[in-house]
């Protein structure tokens, strides 16, 4: 079972998740990668530091060597795999003594999907991806999914109400083609708002959510019948209120308050919301509640 | 190959016309789309024309990583991520945002565009041909050490046959220390022979083990971690002649720690400086005899001794000429014996500048001088010849004439001189204003007139524009840069370059004041590259006073028949002119 966890700007609070969930789940058969890049002291853009990777033992973990060299936690090499990033070939490690770990993971859909294929033969129950930036395509594969926004992306909290409506509307298609016509692909709002009035399929929320135009997406959701081939289920949304202000010095790390933006979600969307600095052991409640509803989870990954 | 190139930016687009422009050269196919097209629209044409490579730039500013990324997802959901290679590149791009944006490659600032068309051809470049191969020059080659003008060469004769003559019958407990020493090093224990030669300091040490004031040993510890430290720094080597040849660029050292003094040389080693210089205290100059053993003192001026030279040596990249200078004291043939023996490069010897600025003894420094250019001829170390008394006052003549001399001497003796004439704002230059219009006709004219004279290697300091800096770094660095400059418009085989701070300096001379001139010099470099500085027709009418005031010195000596005469009686420099014979070493001279 792939459990990702996208983020929808840098700094949203995609590692400060992962961190959470990895100490959740420690109990159970875990693999971890990112489609990116994590576990890096400070941040590539604006040099502040960032929350390390921290993986406990017997934890796989997928990672470019250069990465694994980096790491504090000791690793033992499983296998080296064809995948390739711009810091060098992936492999899976075992973890043989707890520590942080410097992750380097698959960059593309494709890449996620081989890796998860290659994890089958691990036992692997939970294979969690921290997302990179506001990377989502390669999470079309993912079972699960938790969403990171946070004062990173915008300090305009109408703005973030609208994006995070936005994408839990399209995590609710309907999954199915049936008689719809099929759209593979990218697909712009320029290009779907063609099919106003039509019943349409497309291969997944992520598809949709390529567009800078929010308030147009929302607009064409309501206008035309879409469904999806597939998608993850969307578990909850976590907020971040810290982000990097840019100030003459260079960055410094503010903080907005989000609590309202917070209520609104779960009220009007349906779905919760938490900070996972204070309610960690909300967001464990609600990934082993999920997993629990799995049932048999012996089949390991279902990609 | 096929190659869409892409700049996701506003307006820049340089990097990737110029990448067009190779990728054209080497007959591959590429679609140079202009800046600012829809993302949208360049998937489009990519699900078109299926190329092998995009090649994206954009210059990271506010938001742009989330642009960079929500470009990759679009490839991703459009199904071309795994069918071609994304690269980006631009200024603020590093390997490790490629790794997290999720591209296969990114070039950053002072990526080379050899470097892209490296990668995208699938060659290894990155560690083999970009790492900078420095290599060890020989300064001297190429020069015949050809006296030009017959009458110049008849004085030099002259001077050089009597001071041989001088010589001949005569040592001193310098010589007779160094006979000593190289039987020592050889093995044989004359540790007690030795200590006959040698002031009460030294000879205390070896049988009181008492040290000399703020002396004191390094120990085996702190010697285990300079090597470790040592093996540990990783520094990218740099050159910073940018297309020039000359000149070598070489800085000094000499902090009393050797620890500091190799930090200084990795530092500057890895800002591009071919060569360092190795300076001792002034007090070692002036006592007879050398300590041993690894050790460390507070004052300017490191240490020489054997274990402290290899310490240094052990330090030094390959690539670094290594001078190890022989002040201009009592142990000046020592020096050179243990220069060879730990593996330098180069020495400095000059019974002149040496005997005339309140150093050496004018008897003394000229009978242990012709045996250290005898030492540095067998140990072949070419030696430069500083005219540091321009510094006290000495005229640029006299002080060029005493060069001479020596170089010429040197010659004859089987050594190899490099002739080292200040450029600087020498007392000389203030009085009688021969800077008054610009810093370049004087200098110029020096180098003109050396020329004129002798087919000799010429290495300006110590250091360039001596005398012209102020307290101000961005003033200092940017005139030590713009006396680079010159040097190399004239194309001198090396320089000298002080820190910024070397001059006022009111503690250790810091790394980054040594980064500054460097930096300012490699900028200095790339500025003139080919071109050069013209100077004013005056430079000739100084290089020809210059001349003329040489051979009226070398005429004055050679009448004298007697050089170290000369020198106490102010031939080379007058008192009144800041030429003060030494006295250190006075009445040591013996027969033999």
């Amino acid at each position: 079972m792939i459990l990702g966890v996208l983020g929808t700007a840098k700094n949203t609070g995609k590692t400060t998740t992962t961190n959470a969930l990895l100490k959740c789940l420690s109990d159970k058969p875990l693999a971890i990668t990112s489609i990116g890049f994590d576990g890096e002291d400070l941040d590539h853009i604006t040099g502040l530091p960032k929350p390390k990777v921290f993986v406990e033992e017997s934890t796989v973990v997928a990672t470019s060597e250069m990465a694994a060299k980096h790491s504090t936690a000791k690793l033992q090499l499983l296998k080296k795999l064809e995948i390739t990033t711009a810091l060098g070939p992936v492999g899976i490690y075992r973890v043989k003594q707890p520590g942080t770990v410097v992750l380097v993971g698959p960059h593309s859909s494709n890449g996620l999907l081989t890796l998860a294929e290659t994890l089958r033969s691990e036992n692997i129950e939970i294979f969690l991806v921290d997302g990179a930036i506001n990377r989502i395509v390669p999470f079309q594969h993912a079972d699960f999914v938790i969403l990171a926004v946070g004062a990173s992306r915008s300090t305009n909290i109408d703005f973030l109400f609208l994006e995070t409506k936005v994408i839990i509307r399209t995590f609710e298609l309907p999954l199915g083609r049936g008689t719809r016509k099929v759209l593979k692909g990218l697909i712009s709002t320029e290009k779907l708002s063609m099919f106003r009035g039509e019943s349409i399929s497309v291969e997944s929320p992520m598809h949709l959510l390529l567009t800078e135009d929010f308030a147009k997406l929302e607009k064409l959701l309501q206008e035309i019948d879409i469904a999806v081939m597939r998608k993850p289920k969307l578990l909850c949304v976590t907020i971040n209120p810290c982000y990097a202000e840019r100030r003459a010095e260079g960055f410094t790390l503010a903080q907005i308050d989000l609590s309202e933006l917070s209520k609104m979600i779960e009220r009007e969307l349906n779905i919760p919301c938490l900070d996972v600095v204070k309610e960690e052991e909300r967001l464990c409640r609600i990934v082993e509640e999920e997993i629990g509803k799995m049932g048999t989870l012996e089949g390991g990954i279902s990609p | 190959m096929k190659f869409v190139l892409f700049p996701l930016d506003p307006v820049h687009d340089v990097a990737l016309k110029m990448l067009n422009r190779e990728l054209v050269k080497r007959k591959h196919q590429v679609i140079l789309l202009p800046p600012d097209t829809k993302m949208e629209e360049v998937i489009e044409l990519c699900q078109r024309e299926m190329p092998d490579f995009i090649m994206v730039s954009r210059t990271v500013g506010y938001g742009a990583a989330e642009l960079l990324a929500r470009f990759i997802d679009m490839l991703d959901a459009a199904g071309l991520r795994d069918k071609c290679k994304v690269v980006v590149g631009g200024k603020a791009i590093t390997k490790e945002l490629a790794a997290e944006l999720g591209y296969d490659a990114g070039f950053g600032e002072r990526t080379s565009w050899e470097e892209v068309i490296a990668y995208v051809e699938g060659r290894q470049m990155e560690k083999e041909k970009l790492k900078v191969k420095k290599n060890k020059r020989d300064i001297t080659q190429g020069y015949t050490y050809r006296v030009h003008e017959p009458t110049f060469k008849q004085l030099l004769d002259k001077i050089t046959d009597q001071i041989l003559d001088w010589v001949k019958d005569k040592t001193s407990p310098a010589i007779e220390r160094v006979k000593i020493r190289e039987r020592m090093l050889e093995g044989e224990d004359l540790i007690e022979e030795y200590l006959k030669f040698c002031d009460e300091t030294v000879v205390s040490y070896f049988k009181k083990n008492l040290l000399p004031k703020k002396v004191r040993f390094i120990t085996r510890e702190e010697s285990k971690k300079f090597d470790q430290l040592i093996k540990s720094l990783k520094l990218d080597d740099r050159i910073l002649r940018h297309t020039l040849d000359k000149p070598l660029v070489f800085v000094q050292y000499g902090t009393g720690c050797p620890f500091m003094d190799a930090m200084h040389i990795k530092v500057s080693e890895a800002w591009g400086a071919d060569g360092v210089l190795h300076f001792d205290p002034s007090w070692g100059a002036r006592c007879e005899g050398l300590l041993e053993g690894l050790l460390a003192h507070e004052e300017d001026g490191s240490i020489i001794t054997l274990e402290n030279l290899k310490l240094i040596k052990s330090s030094l990249d390959v690539s670094t000429l290594w001078c190890v200078r022989a002040h201009r004291g009592l142990n000046t043939p020592e020096t050179i014996l243990l220069a060879a023996r730990a593996g330098a490069d180069l020495t400095k010897i000059n019974m002149v500048y040496g005997s005339l600025n309140g150093g050496t003894d004018p008897e003394r420094l000229t009978v242990d001088g012709v045996y250290a250019l005898k030492l540095a001829a067998k140990y072949n170390l070419p030696f430069d010849i500083p005219t540091n008394e321009e510094l006290g006052g000495v005229p640029a003549p006299k002080a060029f004439a005493g060069m001479l001399v020596v170089a010429h001497l040197g010659v004859k003796l089987n050594a190899k001189p490099i002739l080292k004439p200040l450029f600087c704002y020498s007392p000389d230059v203030m009085i009688n204003d021969y800077m008054k219009d610009n810093y370049i006709d004087y200098n110029v004219a020096k180098v003109i007139a050396l020329r004129q004279i002798m087919d000799a290697p010429i290495w300006p300091g110590e250091p360039i524009g001596f005398m012209t800096h102020t307290e101000d770094r961005i003033q200092s660095a940017m005139t030590t840069a713009l006396h680079a400059a010159l040097a190399s418009s004239l194309r001198l085989d090396a320089i000298t370059i002080a820190s910024t701070d070397e001059a006022y300096a009111r503690g250790a001379i810091t790394v980054s004041a040594r980064i500054d001139t460097l930096r300012a010099i490699a900028e200095a470099f790339r500025f003139f590259g080919q071109a050069k500085i013209e100077p004013t027709k005056r430079a000739e009418e100084y290089a020809q006073m210059i001349v003329n005031g040489i051979y009226e010195t070398l005429e004055k000596v050679a009448k004298r028949e007697d050089f170290v005469a000369s020198l106490y009686e102010g031939l080379f420099g007058t008192r009144e002119e800041g030429a003060n014979p030494g006295r250190a070493g006075r009445g040591t001279v013996r027969k033999c």
